[in-house]
């Protein structure tokens, strides 16, 4: 069956059943990686997902599905079982509905490029090329993979929103390593095959590596950071995270009570921005189908909205801000606002640790903000803006609310990120944070 | 199943070796959000995911599209790109030589959780909501997950062996906030059966709910600092299960050991010419045991269609062995002890734990903190974490006490134990009876893969530990 017409049928007969709200999402996504180890290639693989992501009301109750075969025959049957299941719910007293379309869409730039999808095979002549550039530097070890994907979107919504829209996407994590402990890390994300420039990974990771070796052991104690834009980026999703309605419902925000009150230094201005040029997450329309939008979310420090689709906005009296995910609200590229100062002036006079890479973030309070997380990768200590040595075994033990107050300034040069460590998309610079809590082992 | 299974794997002919795994899962899921019913959902889902070994290099695909004309097209992609891959590989990769089996593996559940409507189940949720509410505990923030899966999978291979299982799970996880004083303390827990409804029951969740509810009232209202010092360390059994996961269990899976794994969840300080060095106390022994039935990391055969055993991770205090797929069992010339797992089947199998935990000893937990002239008694946790190479972890207590001259005196707030790994299991100087298994979700792979897992053991003593 025709997918568009698929969509419609299947949107018809649930309203024959007595749905309200509809909104059908089909996804044809497809993603290719190359794993490499130890200077080999570990594994290459394909995926080709195609599905259609659902959530109906039927009087309040909120049944969310998915479909990936396409058929009438299905489309019966899949019908029956939700009307079941939906009838066995009961009420979201909380649920006040989705957008109202139509709505006129603004294309994006830089968001596809229809030479990704023609990489096939030459994904190995890009990892190749950023191993030898990493060798050339002095790698001993390149370990990391190399992504590049396509997905397109159609959202169809019982509240006139019939529209499509289509990405590509491509993903550098590259880990040199020169010998047990001494390893560095760079992430490069870009939507257009042209951005990517693979040797600058191999050569940004193996420097970092190289400067690396030796590493010494430091007292805990209170020490400024300069924090590299890709560890920055992990604290910024948290904030991104935090300014979610639905964390603030549900506990898992240092945000909570805190809309209009100041949260983080002057220096500190945050966007949640969906229409951001060449962002991973810059599209069209958000899952409910409202146009994607700039949203200011802390302005010189203090907080200035949380961020909603149609039905939480609604529950609080205010706008959506286009950040609605299938269910909740959801994040979409997170900016920290360009500072003034260079990113070789920020190490003028420093005196502290230089962070490249962090891992494992965990909270032990989300209301308080109270967490930990371990610099990985190149850490190096500096005084009076000279490096002194790189630094191992170090934890950073702070609060996340204090930590933003603590900011100082930031590069003006900035770069998009996104990996394993920082889901984002994040785009930041490097940024300087006074005062920072580090401990380490006891034993 | 059959048919496109053989089918797929008659596309790879051309390959040393070559697997498929098809797969059907049905999900049910519900979530009460502080007393409202947010949403219920259900998800089928069905694909094939092949993986093949040619010119030495390892391709793998994955689609939920099972018509055959794609399946050929996406299978031939990958094989295209995994011979263009090979021109890299100086050491072509291979996999342990290992029996083949064809077997039927499917765990049958007392209660199926189908048969219970959505109502019912939304019930269940509200009644455990409701009795907390009862309590005179302030819980603003109270989350409830509830969620079952039936996973049918077809394993073939290119050697012959044919596995069929049907394997069911059903899991809860709750999270709340409890407030007092303009304070507040949280804290998740997980449960996870492959036993059907009921477990459930089993599970007492209302009861440990409440229990949890009113001991982190109890520490905000008494919870005193800690005086940073040495101190003897008790570890409840959730402790010590987290403990024996992150820094035994991770560290000894053989493709971090070897760098497989180093661009995203890390390598290990354990290398391979480690085993058999004493890494622990004479009387700690830890262990990972998929074949315990009922556990949320039970399998008897894995995702490579390997039997599975019991493997002694730690024995006597030395390291006695690694966990291993079949490509990292080749590496080192062993035989896989079937630790290849795979979320499902759009992910590869990479090398896995299933249920870790540390064996019982001699003591009861009674008579360690008997024993106890000075300590800080971890019962629980919250925050945590452990670095890339499983080496520097910390632990930050959530219910804790202080222990003196035998007896427990006063709960104590967010005691931090940040202790290096070989320090951590050469401290132990005794060991419970108390086995506790927990149910929790490991992350390892990219994309990444969460895999039911159990953490345990029981409550140990750490010997003279400096605590800040």
């Amino acid at each position: 069956m025709d997918k568009n017409k698929f969509l419609k049928t299947l949107m018809s007969e649930l309203q024959k059943k007595g749905a309200g709200d509809i909104a059908l999402e089909l996804r044809n996504d497809t993603k290719s990686q190359i794993k490499f180890s130890n200077n080999e290639i570990a594994a290459t693989k394909i995926w080709q997902h195609e599905y259609v992501a659902i959530m109906f009301e039927l009087n309040k109750r909120i049944i969310t599905s998915y479909m990936e075969e396409f058929s009438r025959k299905d489309i019966i049957s899949f019908v029956k079982k939700a009307m079941s299941f939906a009838k066995a719910m009961e009420p979201n007293k909380k649920y006040h509905g989705l957008a109202e379309g139509p709505f006129k869409y603004k294309k994006h730039e830089r968001t596809h490029d229809k030479k990704v999808s023609k990489i096939g095979d030459k994904s190995i002549d890009i990892v190749e090329a950023a191993m030898n550039a990493a060798f050339s530097e002095g790698a001993k070890r390149c370990n990391g993979v190399f992504e590049f994907a396509e997905s397109e979107e159609t959202l169809l919504t019982s509240n006139n929103v019939e529209t499509k829209d289509k990405g590509t996407g491509l993903y550098l994590s590259f880990r040199s390593h020169v010998e047990k402990n001494a390893s560095g890390y760079s992430n490069q994300v870009c939507r257009i095959l042209s951005e990517l420039k693979p040797e600058k990974s191999g050569i940004e990771s193996a420097k970092i590596a190289v400067a690396a070796k030796d590493p010494q052991k430091i007292k805990a104690g209170k020490y400024n950071l300069i924090m590299g834009p890709y560890p920055f980026g992990d604290f910024l999703e948290n904030v991104g995270y935090s300014a979610r309605i639905s964390a603030i419902e549900s506990g898992h925000s240092f945000f909570r009570d805190k809309l209009g009150k100041k949260v983080a230094s002057k220096e500190v201005t945050v966007y949640d921005d969906g229409t951001y040029p060449g962002g991973l997450e810059t599209s069209k329309f958000d899952a409910e189908g409202v146009p994607k939008q700039k949203t200011l979310l802390i302005d010189k420090g203090k907080l200035k909205t949380y961020l909603h689709n149609t039905s939480t906005a609604k529950r609080y009296n205010t706008k959506t801000t286009a950040n609605a995910g299938l269910l909740y609200p959801t994040n979409t590229n997170l900016i920290l606002k360009k500072g003034k100062v260079s990113k070789k002036k920020i190490f003028d006079g420093f005196t502290g640790l230089h962070i490249t890479n962090l891992w494992y973030t965990r909270f032990q309070n989300y209301l308080k903000g109270n967490f930990s997380t371990i610099p990985r990768d190149g850490i190096f200590l500096y005084k009076n803006g000279k490096l002194m040595h790189p630094v191992k075994d170090i934890r950073i033990s702070d609060n996340m609310l204090r930590i933003f107050s603590n900011i100082v300034e930031s590069t003006k040069e900035q770069s998009q990120h996104s990996g394993w460590e920082v889901t984002g998309p994040i785009v930041s610079g490097s940024v300087k944070i006074k005062n920072v809590n580090i401990t380490r082992s006891t034993g | 199943m059959d048919d496109m299974a053989k089918y797929a794997l008659g596309l790879c002919r051309d390959a040393k070796y070559a697997e498929v795994r098809l797969e059907q899962s049905e999900e049910d899921s519900f979530f009460l959000k502080n007393g409202n019913p947010e949403l219920g959902g259900f998800y089928r889902q069905s694909g094939i995911g092949v993986r093949l070994l040619i010119n030495g290099s390892l391709g793998f695909a994955s689609t939920n599209n099972l018509d055959k004309a794609h399946v050929k097209k996406v299978v031939q992609n990958t094989i295209k790109i995994a011979k263009a891959g090979s021109r890299l590989m100086k050491n072509p990769i291979e996999f342990s030589k290992e029996k083949t089996y064809k077997k039927r593996f499917i765990i049958k559940m007392k209660k199926d959780p189908r048969d219970v409507s959505p109502a019912e189940k939304l019930k269940l949720l509200s009644g455990i909501d409701s009795n907390l509410l009862k309590t005179k505990v302030k819980v603003p923030v109270r989350h409830f997950y509830f969620e079952h899966e039936i996973r049918k999978k077809l394993f073939l291979n290119t050697e012959g062996t044919k596995i069929t299982s049907q394997i069911p799970r059903m899991s809860f996880y709750w999270f709340i906030t409890v407030k007092e004083n303009n304070d507040a303390r949280q804290k998740y827990f997980q449960y996870d059966s492959t036993k059907g409804m009921g477990a459930f029951k089993k599970w007492k969740v209302s009861e440990g709910i409440i229990d949890c509810a009113k001991k982190l009232k109890e520490n905000i209202l008494k919870g005193k600092k800690v005086k940073p010092g040495i101190y003897n360390i008790i570890c409840g059994p959730n402790v010590t299960g987290i403990a024996s996961h992150e820094s035994v269990g991770h560290p000894y899976e053989a493709d971090r050991i070897l760098g497989r794994e180093s661009a995203q969840a890390g390598e290990s300080f354990v290398t391979r010419n480690m085993v058999g060095d004493q890494i622990g106390s004479e009387i700690v022994n830890v262990v990972d045991d998929p074949t315990l039935e009922g556990t949320s990391g039970y399998y008897l055969y894995d995702d490579e269609g390997v039997k599975t055993r019991k493997r002694y991770l730690i024995k006597n205090g030395k390291i006695n062995e690694f966990l291993h797929n079949r490509e990292t069992a080749a590496v080192m010339g062993l035989q896989s002890n079937g630790s290849a797992r795979a979320e499902t089947f759009a992910n590869e199998p990479i090398v896995r734990m299933a249920n870790t935990f540390t064996e019982p000893g001699d003591w009861t937990e009674d008579e360690i903190i008997a024993d106890t002239k000075e300590g800080i008694f971890m019962k629980s946790f919250q925050e945590w974490n452990i670095d890339d190479k499983r080496f520097n972890q910390k632990y930050v207590g959530s219910e804790a006490y202080y222990v003196k001259n035998g007896r427990i005196l006063y709960p104590l707030f967010a005691p931090v134990l940040e202790i290096t790994t070989p320090k951590f299991w050469a401290a132990v100087d005794a060991i419970g009876k108390n086995v506790e298994l927990r149910a929790a979700t490991c992350g390892k792979g990219e994309p990444g893969q969460g895999i039911p897992v159990t953490t345990g053991g029981p409550t140990i003593r750490l010997k003279n530990i400096k605590i800040r």
